[in-house]
């Protein structure tokens, strides 16, 4: 069985920021303005901003915490994405095509 | 006025040269230069989502700072193309010309109200796709060694951590319940199962092969990094926000005994 368990760098990134942004009961909009004054929204902007150095990068999806999830002690390294591997290297079964999923198609991707 | 439209206004220094090109075997510059050629105008295709995206915020009457990251979004999917389109015309042998948007097949989900509809456009785009997107530029970068590939897949990256977190933050936010979350919860699955078979299909496309410090990947590398983000980071996510996951997690478990 596969383990479901959040990368703590990007998740933290990603989610945690994301979710906490305009939280609810925490004022709405007020709380966005909070989150970014708080520097919540600093990382993404500083890789934005960041010259031809790696390092405003690296910071942006470096997770120096925990959080109230408890995701202290679950990898942070880059690369985390090979450890796919864990979990088995068999296809994700996209169901059959008659299957009662979204129509009109799927959201573009960019590989 | 269009002269002065420049399609990549960073003035990343670390753009405008890299004289390790030069020295590559032309198979290498051919492979990069197709690679960034068709990112360009895939782009350009989530600059055309994210204009649904956006009006569907504003719809939902959303907090007014999301819609706004919404918005910028569509400009920056552009500037990303144009990011794309200078790697591969620093790569290429010959003249690559840029693409134009297009019009998209926006998904639709029946049967659930406008409202409904907004919101998992919303969630499908930015909390699943987005999010994913995340994995395969960390991936690329991961692997990258090439300057000018590195500079371009950072600053997309920066963006797109940004745009996934549309998703996530609308689902933070206020304006989201517990009828709300039943509605994804419901549909979270078909989501997945759909915008999988999205990122299967693309991968079959890509040509065999890899160029791993130019930001390309082979399609197998990219397939391991997208099934865990979908393990590690957009499970994850919609557990933490209260949606049931349980039904997607055993597809996905089930998918990998």
């Amino acid at each position: 069985m596969a383990t479901i368990a959040p990368r703590s760098k990007l998740f933290h990134t990603i989610v945690v920021v994301g979710l906490s942004t305009a939280s609810a009961g925490c004022g709405g909009s007020e709380q966005v303005a909070a989150g970014k004054e708080a520097g919540a929204d600093a990382p993404a902007q500083d890789a934005a901003d960041a010259g031809a150095e790696d390092a405003p990068v690296e910071a942006s999806l470096v997770f120096a915490g925990t959080d109230a999830s408890g995701d202290a002690g679950i990898s942070a390294r880059r690369g985390d994405a090979g450890d796919a591997g864990d979990a088995g290297d068999a296809a994700l079964d996209c169901g059959p095509a008659s299957y009662p999923g979204p129509e009109g198609g799927c959201w573009p991707m960019f590989i | 006025m269009l002269a002065h439209v420049h399609l990549m206004p960073r003035g990343d220094p670390a753009m405008d040269t890299d004289d390790t090109i030069a020295r590559l075997d032309p198979e290498t510059r051919t492979f990069v230069a197709a690679t960034a050629a068709r990112r360009a105008a895939l782009e350009l295709r989530g600059a055309a989502a994210f204009t649904a995206v956006t009006q569907a915020l504003i719809d939902l009457r959303a907090d007014p700072r999301i819609v706004e990251l919404a918005a910028r979004a569509i400009a920056e999917e552009m500037d990303h193309s144009g990011i794309y389109l200078s790697v591969a015309r620093a790569y290429g042998p010959g003249e690559v010309p840029a693409p134009r948007p297009e019009p998209i097949d926006v998904p639709a989900y029946p049967g659930i109200g406008a409202d409904g509809e907004r919101l998992l456009r919303v969630v499908g785009m930015c909390s699943i796709n987005e999010t994913m997107a995340c994995s395969f530029l960390e991936l690329c970068l991961d692997g990258a060694t090439a300057p000018l590939v590195r500079a371009g897949l950072r600053s997309v990256l920066a963006d797109e951590i940004r745009h996934a977190r549309i998703g996530w933050a609308y689902l933070g936010s206020a304006d989201v319940g517990d009828a709300e979350r039943r509605l994804v919860s419901e549909w979270l699955l078909p989501l997945l199962r759909a915008q999988w078979r999205g990122w299967r299909d693309q991968i079959a496309t890509l040509p065999a092969g890899e160029r791993v410090g130019h930001g390309c990947p082979s399609g197998q590398a990219i397939e391991r990094a997208a099934r865990a983000s979908v393990r590690d980071l957009v499970l994850p996510g919609f557990a933490r926000a209260g949606v049931d996951v349980v039904e997607a997690m055993q597809w996905f478990e089930r998918s990998s005994d």
